[in-house]
C-alpha cells in the first residue's frame, strides 16, 4: 500500500452498512468516515449497533454495505488489518492463566509492529510484576497491561469498545491520560465506544450517534457548538422557550432546560442562561424522543 | 525497531501459546510418568522384601531357560505396553483438548484479544490441530521413553540373576526395534485418529455458546451425541448400521488394527496363525509390522485424511464468523 493512499483517503469509510440476526436489525444502513488524527466517539445507548458497527470496522463479523478500513475490507483481510489496527474489546478478553512476560513474548514474536521496549517502559511506568498471572492482577492492573501491550503496537487506528468498564474513576482517568499523552499523534486514530461520556468528552474531536442502528448525529466537537445549543430558564419563560422548537425540555429543580438545534442563539440568550450541552445532555434529547414513544 | 518475524516463527509461538495454556499437555503425561516409576519400584521393592529376587523364584528361573530370541520378545513387549499406556493418555487428552479450545475461547472472549493479533484463523486453528496431532503425542512418547529407561533400570539390578532378561533390556537391538514399532505406532495412530480430532475441533468451533444451560456447555458431550443421533437415524429410516459401523471402527482399536499387515492384525483379534514366523523375534516383529506405505494407502487412512480437509475448514469458517455480540 503506498503513502499517499493512506493520507487522502479516510482512515475508516463505511458505506450503507447493514446487520441483521434473524429478524433482529442491528444496523441499518449506516454510513460514517474517520480521517487520520481524529478520535471519535461513537455513542448509542444499549442495543444501538455500536458493537455491530465496530465488529464490521475489525473484520470480526460479514456485513452488508461496504467497510473499508485502511484500504483494506476488514473481514476478507482481517489478519492483514491487525498489523495497523488495535483494539481493546473490553478489559475481560485477556486470558486469564497468561503471565504478564509471556503476553510481551507472544506480541512481540507475533506483532510485526510490536516496539518490545516501548511495551517494558510502560510496563516499568504502571509498575506491573512481570511474573503474575493475569487471574492474580486487578481490573486495573489488566487494563494497564492491555494498554501497555496496545501502546506499544505502531497501529493507525486504535478501537476502544466500552475500554474503562468495570474500572474505578482514578484508573479511567489514567487510561485516557495515557492515550492522549503518550499515544495519540496526527497520524493516529482511535474510535471509542463509552457508556462514561463524560469521561470522553473533552477528549473526542467527533462525534457519532447512533440509535436503533442508525446514526442519528455526525459532526465535530468544534462546529457542535454552533449547532446545539442548551438553554435553562425559569418556568415563566418555558412556553416561550418551547415556542421555538426545542429537541427536548427537562424540569431541574424549578428550573427547565431546553436543548436547540440550529436555534438562533441570539433570541435564546433573551430568555435565559444559553451554553454548551454537555454529550450526555445532547445524547438525552436526541435518542429519548425516539426511545419513548 | 520493527520485528521481523517469519511464518515458521509465528506457527511456533501459536504452539506456545497453547502449551503454555493447556498445562495438561506436559503435566499429564508427566505425572502418569511418575505414576508408573513409582508403582514399578514399589512393587519391585516389595519383591525384594519378602526374598525373591537375587537368586530368583523357580518360575523366575525358568526365564533364564528361554532361548534369547523370547526374552527379546518379552523385553520388547515389556517397552511397547508401557508405551501405549501413553499413547492412550494421548489419545483421550487429544480429543478433550480439540473438543474444548475453540469452544472456550470463545465462551472465555480471549478470542477477541487472539483476534486482535495479526493472526489468520486457520493459521490458528491449524496450530490448535498440530498441537492435538503431533506436540501431545510427542510429549507422551517422549515420557514413555524416560519411563521404560528407568524401569530398564530398575529391573536391570533387581533381576540380573536372571541375565536373559536384563540382557534383553541392555541390548540396544531391543531397544532399536521396541521403539521403531512404538514410533511407527504413534505417528499412524495420530493420522488415523486425526479425523476424529478435526472433528471436535469443528464442534468446538461451531457450537454456540450456553450460558447456565449445564448440558449446553460440553462440546464433548455435543461432539458425541450428534454421531450418535445420526446411527439411531440411520438405524430407525433406513434400518441399516452403515454409519455405526464406520465410527465405531474408526474410535475403538479395531478399525486401526485391521490398517496393520494381515499376520499382525490376524494375531491381535486372537485368529489363527498359521505364519508364526513373523512374530518369531522382535526385528522380524517390527519389521512385519512397519509398512508406512501400505497404511497411507489404505482407504480408512486416506479417506480419513481427506475428511479431515472439510473439516478443518468448517472449523476456520466457525471461529472466523464467531463474533461480540456484547
Amino acid at each position: 500500500m503506498n503513502q499517499e493512499t493512506t493520507v487522502s483517503t479516510p482512515v475508516i469509510d463505511a458505506r450503507a452498512l447493514a446487520k441483521r440476526y434473524g429478524s433482529t436489525v442491528a444496523l441499518d444502513s449506516v454510513s460514517f468516515k474517520a480521517e487520520a488524527g481524529r478520535i471519535v466517539g461513537l455513542i448509542g445507548p444499549n442495543g444501538a449497533g455500536k458493537t455491530t458497527a465496530l465488529n464490521a470496522i475489525l473484520g470480526l463479523v460479514p456485513a452488508d454495505g461496504s467497510v473499508s478500513v485502511l484500504g483494506l475490507d476488514p473481514y476478507r483481510q482481517r489478519d492483514e488489518l491487525m498489523k495497523q489496527v488495535c483494539f481493546i474489546a473490553d478489559v475481560a478478553v485477556l486470558p486469564r492463566w497468561i503471565r504478564i512476560q509471556q503476553a510481551v513474548d507472544f506480541v512481540a514474536h507475533i506483532h510485526p509492529n510490536f516496539r518490545r521496549e516501548r511495551c517494558e517502559e510502560l510496563l516499568g511506568q504502571f509498575r506491573l510484576p512481570r511474573k503474575a498471572a493475569v487471574s492474580s492482577l486487578s481490573k486495573g492492573m489488566v487494563t494497564q497491561l492491555h494498554l501497555s501491550l496496545v501502546m506499544a503496537i505502531d497501529a493507525k487506528l486504535l478501537v476502544l469498545d466500552e475500554p474503562t468498564l468495570g474500572l474505578d474513576i482514578v484508573s479511567r482517568k489514567q487510561f485516557y491520560d495515557h492515550l492522549l499523552n503518550d499515544y495519540m499523534d496526527e497520524e493516529r486514530t482511535i474510535l471509542v465506544t463509552t457508556h462514561q461520556v463524560e469521561e470522553i468528552e473533552n477528549i473526542i474531536t467527533d462525534l457519532l450517534f447512533i440509535d436503533r442502528g442508525r446514526i442519528v448525529l455526525d459532526m465535530s466537537m468544534d462546529a457542535l457548538p454552533e449547532r446545539y445549543a442548551q438553554l435553562i430558564t425559569t418556568p415563566d419563560k418555558a412556553d416561550a422557550a418551547r415556542a421555538l422548537h426545542p429537541l427536548g425540555e427537562r424540569n431541574l429543580m424549578g428550573r427547565y432546560v431546553f436543548i436547540y438545534e440550529g436555534a438562533d442563539q441570539a433570541a435564546l440568550a433573551g430568555l435565559g442562561e444559553v451554553r454548551q450541552p454537555s454529550i450526555a445532555d445532547l445524547f438525552v434529547a436526541k435518542i429519548l424522543p425516539r426511545t419513548t414513544p | 525497531m520493527k520485528n521481523t518475524n517469519t511464518a515458521t516463527t509465528e506457527f511456533a509461538w501459536l504452539i506456545r501459546r497453547e502449551i503454555w495454556e493447556h498445562k495438561l499437555v506436559t503435566w499429564g503425561p508427566g505425572i502418569l510418568a511418575l505414576l508408573i516409576i513409582v508403582s514399578g519400584l514399589t512393587s519391585l521393592l516389595h519383591l525384594n522384601h519378602v526374598g525373591i529376587v537375587l537368586d530368583g523364584p523357580e518360575e523366575l528361573q525358568t526365564l533364564a531357560h528361554l532361548p534369547q530370541a523370547k526374552l527379546d520378545l518379552i523385553a520388547g513387549g515389556m517397552i511397547i505396553a508401557v508405551t501405549m499406556l501413553f499413547l492412550m493418555l494421548a489419545n483421550a487428552l487429544q480429543f478433550f483438548y480439540a473438543a474444548d479450545t475453540l469452544y472456550a475461547e470463545r465462551a472465555q472472549r480471549t478470542i477477541l484479544f487472539w483476534k486482535s493479533m495479526p493472526v489468520s484463523d486457520l493459521r490458528t486453528v491449524l496450530s490448535k490441530l498440530v498441537v492435538a496431532a503431533v506436540v501431545m503425542p510427542a510429549v507422551a512418547l517422549l515420557a514413555a521413553l524416560v519411563t521404560d529407561l528407568v524401569l530398564a533400570m530398575v529391573i536391570g539390578v533387581q533381576f540380573r540373576a536372571i541375565q536373559g532378561v536384563a540382557g534383553a533390556l541392555s541390548d540396544p537391538a531391543v531397544w532399536w526395534h521396541s521403539l521403531r514399532i512404538c514410533l511407527y505406532v504413534f505417528v499412524t495412530s495420530a493420522l488415523w485418529y486425526l479425523p476424529v480430532v478435526a472433528w471436535m475441533l469443528l464442534i468446538s468451533a461451531w457450537m454456540p455458546i450456553a450460558r447456565g444451560m449445564r448440558f449446553g456447555r460440553s462440546p464433548m458431550l455435543v461432539a458425541i451425541l450428534i454421531p450418535v443421533a445420526v446411527m439411531i437415524a440411520e438405524a430407525f429410516a433406513l434400518h441399516t448400521k452403515y454409519f455405526y459401523g464406520l465410527v465405531m471402527e474408526r474410535v475403538t482399536f479395531f478399525g486401526y488394527f485391521r490398517t496393520m499387515p494381515h499376520g499382525l492384525h490376524a494375531n491381535f483379534n486372537g485368529e489363527d496363525l498359521g505364519d508364526m514366523h513373523v512374530t518369531s523375534t522382535l526385528g522380524a516383529l517390527a519389521d512385519a509390522l512397519i509398512h508406512p506405505l501400505d497404511f497411507l494407502v489404505a482407504p480408512e487412512v486416506w479417506g480419513g485424511l481427506l475428511f479431515c480437509i472439510p473439516l478443518i475448514a468448517g472449523a476456520v469458517y466457525c471461529r472466523r464468523r464467531s463474533e461480540n455480540r456484547g
